[in-house]
């Protein structure tokens, strides 16, 4: 290289941030698209998740198996109780053998597991709703999970062997974590409960329209919480959700609502309602 | 994602995305490119909020997001653009502008989409971004010796080009 094209290159160096600027700063910028950003990353989330579903719907399986033959032979589960409106009654949770103690790096190690926390019938079809932990994977280092080596699937079954998963955030709370009253409900088709906003989560491979309902699930902190209702604007009556103790490690109580018929939209702010034992309304936050 | 991490993530948008568009505008040559590119590049830093607020340098994990967006960009589209003549729109509200610092700063963008996006991604990021040689390798995805290298190569190919031709030295070409 010449001693002229080395000082040029240096000119060349020295001067082009300048000149960069200048050119970037022509552009005029507006305003940030804030909600196309975030509905665009919650949808990534949700591919996501159903791409994890489908891994997951292998070992779910398993689990519809054990549970109909539970089922078959008098084992632990009951038969589903349908009061009318479709309100789910709960089963006997059945907790899987613990893998081992918990460690630092992974203290829900003990818990991993499987729990068949209720089930019930609809549109002539049993479901069941399962609830799974299992070992982390990359998805649980997405967002609010990312400090616990978790994965807390909760799915959604039915007879007819079709599963859904719900959502991988309802374990976030741990040791040292955040623990909000409840964390997350959401709506969402088991697979077969047609007609819900998150039907995609089920028209991942999954779901098959089968189930004319649709199911609504959170977790609450059953020390503040004995009652949770759903209202609507469309004047049907209130319902009263069933409550189900959630297995350890998690603290809190599941709320479980079955609706019957296609689902209106998504769940609303001010749309659940929380009542303490002497029945005073409690604000909750929450998240979706 | 919680509501505390949600609004940490808005007041991060709204404080990177001028720079971000800026960026973006460097390496596509269009506003509209530009703008469709750094939503993206946000729409994926959302889903793994998690890891870039942790990382010790989150804008230079989200400039990774960002060029690799954009190779990706290019990957989908199997097709090339060709820029017109028609320069980007401007804060002068778009028009031609007859002096010559505006010529030349278009110029500048039009010979930057003619480099190749590697070289075009590394001189964006050390000249506009100001990344270190180390972050940059990382958010292109090659070694530090590959940066310092394409940089080289890059500054020659400026130099080169004949839109800056009639510059003068000591500038761009």
């Amino acid at each position: 290289m010449s001693r002229e094209s080395g000082v040029r290159r240096e000119e060349i160096v020295i001067d082009l941030a300048p000149r960069l600027a200048e050119a970037a700063e022509d552009l005029e910028v507006g305003v940030p698209p804030l909600p196309a950003i975030v509905a665009g990353g919650r949808a990534r989330r949700r591919r996501r998740a159903a791409g994890a579903t489908a891994l997951g719907a292998v070992t779910a399986g398993a689990v519809v198996a054990v549970g109909l033959a539970q089922l078959g032979g008098g084992g632990a589960a009951k038969p589903a109780v349908v009061p009318p409106g479709g309100v789910v009654a709960p089963t006997t949770p059945v907790p899987a053998p613990a893998a081992g103690p918990g460690t630092a790096a992974d203290p829900f190690r003990g818990a991993y597991g499987t729990w068949d926390l209720a089930s019930g019938e609809l549109g002539g079809a049993t479901w069941h709703f399962t609830r799974m932990i299992r070992p982390g994977t990359d998805d649980a280092t997405d967002g609010s999970c990312s400090q616990y080596p978790l994965v807390d699937d909760t799915y959604v079954e039915t007879g007819k062997g079709e599963t859904a998963r719900t959502s991988h955030s309802f374990a976030c709370a741990g040791p040292g974590g955040e623990d909000p009253p409840w964390k997350h409900t959401t709506q969402f088709a088991a697979g077969p409960l047609a007609g819900l906003q998150t039907v995609d989560l089920g028209a991942k491979g999954l779901g098959k329209p089968g189930l004319p309902g649709s199911m609504v699930v959170g977790l609450i902190d059953e020390t503040r919480i004995a009652q949770v209702r759903m209202v609507f604007s469309d004047g049907r009556p209130a319902a009263t959700a069933q409550l189900v103790k959630a297995p350890e490690p998690e603290r809190g109580t599941y709320f479980l609502l079955v609706l019957p018929g296609q689902a209106a939209g998504p769940i609303q702010p001010g749309m659940l309602e929380f009542f303490d034992a002497a029945g005073d309304q409690v604000p909750v936050p929450t998240y979706h | 994602m919680r509501q505390a991490d949600e609004a940490e993530f808005h007041d991060f948008v709204v404080a990177r995305w001028p720079r971000l568009v800026r960026t973006a505008y460097l390496l596509t040559g269009d506003r509209h490119h530009a703008e469709d590119l750094a939503q993206s590049a946000l729409t994926q830093v959302y889903q793994g909020w998690g890891r870039v607020r942790a990382a010790e340098h989150p804008d230079a994990y989200v400039h990774r997001i960002l060029v690799r967006c954009n190779a990706g960009r290019f990957r989908k589209r199997r097709v090339s653009e060709v820029l017109t003549e028609s320069p980007a729109e401007s804060a002068d509200g778009g028009l031609p502008d007859a002096g010559e610092q505006v010529e030349q700063r278009r110029a500048l963008v039009a010979a930057l989409q003619d480099l190749p996006r590697k070289q075009r991604a590394i001189v964006v990021l050390r000249f506009w971004s100001d990344l270190s040689e180390r972050d940059t390798a990382d958010a292109v995805g090659c070694s530090v010796g590959t940066v310092k290298s394409q940089t080289h190569r890059a500054l020659a190919r400026l130099r080169e080009h004949p839109a800056l031709a009639g510059a003068e030295a000591g500038h761009v070409a």
